[in-house]
C-alpha cells in the first residue's frame, strides 16, 4: 500500500488518474447516446478512424490528438454524405481506414511499439493539454446532454415522434455523431482504439439494466464510469498491469452481473 | 385582437390537391379541411393511406404535391405502434417530451395514469402505454391531434376507457382526426368521415 501512496505523488499517475476520473464521469453518456441512437456501428468506424488518424501523426510528426479529431471528424462527414445505410458506409470506412493506415504504416516504416501505443492507450503518457482537451470535451458533452435532455429523449424515444413535436431531427443527431466523434477521438489516449468500449459503452449497457428511466440511465452510466475507471485504475497501479485491460475486465464483470440482476428481475 | 379573432376562426387544417405517398403515389389530389375543434375520422381499407396521410400531416413525410395549412407547432401526433427496441425511459419522462413535468402530471392524472409515472414505458400493458402517450399529447397543448388507430391493440376494457376519452371533455377544446377501421369505434363516436 506504501507503493500505491508513493506512487500517486507522481506527476504521470496523477495526470492518468485525473484522465480516468474525466473520462469515467463523462464519456459514459457518449455512450448512452450511441446506444440509444443505433450509432453502434459508426462508433466501429470512428475506433477504426482513431488508428488511421494515429498512424498519419506518427508518420508525420503531427499532434496525435488533434490528427486523430480531424481525421475522425472528416470521416463523420463523408459518412454522412455517403447516401448507403449507417452499417454499409462504417464497413466502407473500416475496410478503407484500416488498409491506408497499414500502407502508410510500411511506407512510412512507422515503429510497430509506437503503433501498439494507439491500440492499446496508456493514461500514464496523458499530458496536461490532453487533459484539457478531454475536460473540454466531456464538459461540452454533459452540457448538450443537460441542456437538450427533452430533445434527446424524444430522438431516443422515437424519431418520428420527435419530428412531429417539430423538432429539428437532423441538426441533433449531426449534433450528437459529431460529439461521440470527439469523445471517442480524446479518449483514445487512455484506453487505445480496442478497449474504448470499456468506457464508453458498457457503462451505458450496465446503467440500461439497472436503469427504469433515461435521466437514470445517464446518471448511473456515469456513476458505473466513474467507478470502472477509478477501480481499474487503482487496481492496475496496485498490481502492475496494464489500466486498459483492468478496466475492460472490471467493466465486462459488472455487464454480466448487471444482465444478471435484470435476468433474475424479469423472473 | 382583429387578427387573433382571424386566427381563432381559421380551420385547424386545411388541405388541398395533396398528393402523398413514398416513391410512388399513394392517393392524389385530396383536398378537405378540419375545423377548429371539429373531430373527424379518416376511414377505409388497409393499403389506402391512411397512415401515410396522417403522417404527412404530422410533417414526417413530405408531401409530393399540394399544400397542408396547420400550425405545425399545435400538431400531436399519437402513433399506432410503439418503439421495438426496449429502452430504460419512464412513463413520466415520454408524457413530458413535449411539455413540463407538472402538466405532463397533470395531464397523466386526467388519463388515469398518474401512478404509473415512475414504471419504465416498457413494462407497462398497451392500454397502460396508450394512456400514457395520449397524457403526452394533452400535454403537447396542441389544437389538432392526430391519432392513429389508437385502440387497434387493446383489449376490450381499455378499449372501452380510449373511446370514452375519445368522447369526454379532455378533447373537447382540440381537434381530432383519427384514423380507424374499427367498425364499433366508428359507431360509438359517431363522427364525420373521410373515406380513403
Amino acid at each position: 500500500m506504501m507503493d500505491l501512496a508513493q506512487l500517486l505523488t507522481l506527476r504521470p499517475i496523477i495526470l492518468g488518474f485525473i484522465g480516468m476520473a474525466i473520462g469515467g464521469i463523462a464519456f459514459p453518456a457518449c455512450g448512452v447516446i450511441i446506444i440509444r441512437n443505433g450509432l453502434v456501428s459508426l462508433r466501429y468506424a470512428l475506433m477504426h478512424g482513431i488508428i488511421l488518424g494515429g498512424t498519419i501523426s506518427l508518420a508525420l510528426k503531427l499532434p496525435m490528438n488533434l490528427t486523430v479529431i480531424a481525421v475522425n471528424l472528416i470521416l463523420v462527414l463523408l459518412m454522412m454524405r455517403l447516401r448507403f445505410s449507417l452499417s454499409s458506409s462504417s464497413a466502407l470506412i473500416m475496410v478503407f481506414t484500416m488498409a491506408f493506415a497499414s500502407l502508410l504504416a510500411h511506407v512510412a516504416d512507422v515503429p510497430s511499439k509506437d503503433t501498439l501505443e494507439i491500440l492499446w492507450g496508456s493514461p500514464f503518457a496523458l499530458t496536461s493539454q490532453d487533459l484539457w482537451l478531454m475536460g473540454s470535451v466531456g464538459l461540452v458533452l454533459i452540457l448538450y446532454c443537460t441542456l437538450s435532455f427533452k430533445i434527446l429523449s424524444a430522438i431516443a424515444f422515437d424519431k418520428e415522434t420527435a419530428i412531429s413535436m417539430g423538432l429539428n431531427v437532423r441538426l441533433h443527431s449531426t449534433l450528437t455523431v459529431v460529439i461521440a466523434a470527439l469523445c471517442i477521438s480524446v479518449s483514445m489516449k487512455t484506453l487505445g482504439a480496442l478497449l474504448l468500449d470499456a468506457l464508453l459503452i458498457i457503462p451505458a449497457l450496465c446503467a440500461g439494466r439497472t436503469s427504469s428511466s433515461l435521466k437514470g440511465m445517464f446518471i448511473q452510466a456515469s456513476a458505473y464510469g466513474l467507478g470502472f475507471s477509478m477501480a481499474g485504475y487503482m487496481l492496475a497501479l496496485l498490481f502492475n498491469l496494464p489500466v486498459s485491460a483492468m478496466l475492460s475486465i472490471l467493466s465486462a464483470f459488472a455487464l454480466l452481473i448487471t444482465s444478471l440482476i435484470k435476468g433474475a428481475r424479469k423472473k | 385582437m382583429g387578427q387573433a379573432r382571424r386566427i381563432m376562426q381559421m380551420p385547424a387544417l386545411s388541405v388541398t390537391g395533396l398528393s402523398i405517398g413514398y416513391e410512388s403515389r399513394l392517393l392524389s389530389n385530396l383536398s378537405f379541411t378540419v375545423s377548429d375543434k371539429e373531430k373527424v375520422l379518416v376511414i377505409g381499407p388497409n393499403g389506402s393511406g391512411k397512415t401515410t396521410l396522417l403522417k404527412t400531416i404530422a410533417g414526417i413525410l413530405k408531401p409530393l404535391a399540394g399544400t397542408i395549412k396547420t400550425d405545425k407547432a399545435h400538431i400531436a401526433y399519437l402513433k399506432q405502434d410503439w418503439p421495438s427496441q426496449e429502452f430504460p425511459i419512464s412513463a413520466l419522462e415520454v408524457a413530458s417530451l413535449a411539455s413540463n413535468t407538472a402538466r405532463a402530471l397533470k395531464m397523466m392524472k386526467a388519463t388515469g395514469c398518474a401512478h404509473l409515472a415512475k414504471r419504465s414505458f416498457f413494462s407497462l400493458s398497451g392500454g397502460e402505454r396508450q394512456r400514457v402517450s395520449l397524457a403526452r399529447c394533452l400535454a403537447q397543448d396542441a389544437s389538432l391531434i392526430l391519432m392513429d388507430e389508437p385502440s387497434s391493440f387493446l383489449d376490450r376494457e381499455s378499449q372501452a376507457l380510449m373511446s370514452g376519452f375519445l368522447k369526454g371533455p379532455l378533447l373537447a377544446d382540440k381537434a381530432v382526426m383519427l384514423v380507424t377501421h374499427d367498425p364499433s369505434l366508428i359507431q360509438a363516436l359517431g363522427w364525420r368521415t373521410i373515406e380513403l
